[in-house]
């Protein structure tokens, strides 16, 4: 039985459950972890495909999924690194870790 | 299948049965050493001493005698699955060191690995960041300041320490051209001539004559010779990564009262003093394999031992020998190891945390990237030579 | 045998979503989606792909343990309440979209949707190699690699002075 299909859409589901948390959840630390969902979402998604493509077309495929895998996953520590340094300014302002007290530009 | 669950029990029946017990004793009497007091070995029961060899049966009795209590800020799941994740992870490293080779005993091949992966060392990569899991949420689940405390510490060295360990073993990964333990111990188990980049600088004829000697001198291909640096290196994060001393900065007990492991007590202590012991045993196991050439005896290979007892006992049986012989030099090199490594234990001080992060971070990584360069310098150099 | 390795892997891995992402505390939400991460690395074992596996089975404990530490040293210890929706439609609307999202793995996972027809043979043996992507990455995408080099010296220089931990330390 291929397995592709219900992981696919387990894929998706993973990518909604980043989307709410970064939507309904207040602390800026669980909006970090909503975009990581988000993230792993579409490197199951990449890997399923491919394996698809390699078990269908063989040594022609390649192993770019993969590749892009790993690129996917350098570029979200780096995107980390950056954001937990700018909330580590953020907290060290105004001493709270909730989205809705970044409001210094508002008007 | 049933080959992999003998060789698990026999390895867990090793390591758990012997060697836990074993690094216990060996612990207690190198410290009472140290501190110029009589040891285990000064117990004496009604037959006389028996060297103090109860001694770590004495210790798992008591803390299994005592109650069962959870703190009261606990939090529970996490406070009941930190002891065991801390002892199974170390182990799950075991399942990559290969034992002994493989071998062809007519109706058995045995290969005595118990997961030949082709990736296994990055297994032990993935290792040293879950037994994050195992301390930091040890720390944090205990709820108290100390434990916190204890938790941030492990967890800033575990953060520091993962790209040394890693970058410090890539210049293996070039020179034995694999990532699978069992092949690297192979890799070991012939014999480099010493000055071989000789011939690579162009210099000829320098093996006659009088030169001959040097030109016959060998040694035995392993780790430790054509890694000295990273050897150095290894050892360094593998200690750090063990949290025992010189770098148990985490668990000192004269700033933070053992750290995370101060609100456990009981059976729950006892599988995270297991696990420390089982740590030892694992950097132990990984740095023969690695650098001491596992299971091969130096200048005699396996084809070498077979041939040499097949003249007179056969060939199956000359496996059988040989599979016992290494099975034996392998355990006897991690024993040695750890025997060092206690000695070197209670001798140096403790670093303090902050020191082992910049340990980490402004010596052991720019040393690794220098090895790695050089390696890559001298593998070229080599293969164009030849 | 896989097919039971991978619905175990799918629970455990609904199972931390679930833990995590609706939570009210932050340690205990961190924890459950490092434990996500981690059997989704588990997923690209049995598909195959070790080497990425292991990479992002790294990456996932790293960024649970940095997350981890940011979480019990800003919010105190033992993570203090962070708090969770606040509206009454978006609980309202996150019961709907879980509920739509729970039917639908259910029947992709019971067969009831049309099957795409993906393959149910293996993939070549080199899939998942190190030696097959390590060639990739060094003839094809030796200059992404470069580039990425680039990225995360700019990622590290950047957090060190915008976090204020300036050269001076």
């Amino acid at each position: 039985m291929s397995f592709s299909q219900p992981l696919l859409a387990l894929s998706m589901g993973i990518f909604v459950f980043g989307i709410l948390c970064v939507i309904l959840r207040r602390s800026l630390l669980a909006i970090f972890v909503g975009i990581e969902l988000m993230l792993a979402a579409g490197n199951l998604a990449l890997i399923i495909s491919n394996h698809h493509w390699a078990a269908l077309e063989g040594d022609d495929a390649g192993l770019h999924g993969q590749v892009f895998v790993l690129m996917v996953v350098i570029v979200s520590l780096a995107q980390l690194a950056l954001g937990l340094g700018m909330l580590v300014a953020f907290h060290r302002h105004r001493s709270s870790l909730d989205v809705a007290d970044v409001n210094l530009l508002r008007w | 299948m049933i080959a992999v669950l003998a060789k698990t029990t026999l390895m867990l029946a090793w390591a758990i049965g012997l060697m836990l017990p074993g690094i216990h004793w060996g612990q207690a009497r190198r410290r009472a050493m140290m501190g110029g007091r009589a040891g285990p070995q000064a117990a004496q029961l009604s037959g006389g001493t028996i060297g103090g060899a109860l001694q770590p049966v004495a210790d798992a009795l008591r803390l299994l005698s005592q109650s069962d209590e959870i703190p009261a800020g606990a939090s529970r799941l996490a406070y009941r699955t930190a002891p065991i994740v801390a002892f199974a992870i170390p182990l799950s490293v075991l399942a990559i060191v290969p034992f002994g080779s493989r071998y062809d005993l007519g109706r058995f091949h045995p290969n005595l690995v118990v997961a030949d992966l082709d990736w296994g060392v990055l297994w032990l990569f993935a290792a040293a960041l879950f037994s994050l899991y195992g301390i930091v949420s040890a720390g944090w689940a205990s709820g108290g300041p100390w434990s916190g405390w204890g938790a941030i510490r492990a967890g800033g060295e575990l953060l520091s320490l993962s790209v040394p360990l890693g970058l410090s073993l890539v210049g293996l990964f070039m020179v034995f051209d694999s990532l699978k333990l069992s092949e690297m111990v192979r890799a070991q188990d012939t014999q480099v001539a010493v000055f071989a980049l000789l011939e690579g600088l162009g210099v000829e004829g320098w093996g006659e004559g009088w030169g001959a000697p040097l030109g016959a001198l060998r040694l035995p291909a392993w780790g430790i010779f054509l890694q000295p640096l990273a050897f150095g290196l290894f050892m360094a994060c593998i200690a750090i990564e063990s949290r025992r001393r010189p770098f148990g900065a985490s668990v000192c007990e004269t700033e933070i009262v053992a750290g995370p492991l101060t609100d456990y007590s009981g059976g729950r202590l006892a599988l995270f003093v297991m696990a420390s012991h089982l740590r030892l045993v694992v950097a132990a196991c990984l740095t023969v394999s690695l650098f001491l050439g596992g299971w091969s005896l130096p200048y005699l290979s396996q084809e070498r031992i077979i041939a040499s007892i097949a003249v007179y006992y056969g060939e199956g049986f000359a496996a059988i020998l040989c599979l016992a012989l290494h099975v034996v030099v392998f355990l006897a090199k991690v024993v040695a190891v750890i025997v060092l490594w206690l000695r070197f234990e209670t001798v140096l001080p403790r670093m303090a945390e902050d020191r082992i992060r910049e340990l980490c971070w402004t010596a052991l990584l720019p040393l690794a990237s220098i090895n790695i360069l050089i390696t890559a310098l001298a593998i070229l150099w080599l293969e164009g030579a030849t | 045998m896989s097919a039971i390795l991978i619905a175990l892997v799918i629970v455990v891995i609904l199972a931390g979503l679930a833990a995590g992402v609706p939570g009210r505390s932050s340690t205990g939400g961190v924890l459950a989606f490092g434990i996500t991460l981690c059997a989704l690395s588990g997923v690209f074992v049995i598909f195959g792909a070790h080497f990425v596996a292991v990479a992002q089975l790294i990456a996932t404990l790293s960024l649970t343990l940095v997350l981890f530490l940011f979480v019990s040293m800003l919010e105190g210890r033992r993570g203090a309440q962070a708090p969770g929706p606040e509206r009454l439609h978006s609980r309202l609307g996150l019961v709907l979209v879980g509920g739509g999202l729970g039917l639908g793995l259910l029947a992709a996972l019971t067969g009831v949707l049309p099957s795409w027809g993906g393959p149910a043979v293996d993939p070549p043996a080199g899939f998942g190699g190190y030696r097959e992507l390590a060639g990739l990455l060094f003839e094809e995408y030796s200059l992404l690699v470069a580039a990425l080099g680039f990225l995360l010296l700019a990622a590290l220089v950047g957090a060190g002075l915008v976090s204020g931990r300036g050269a001076d330390r």
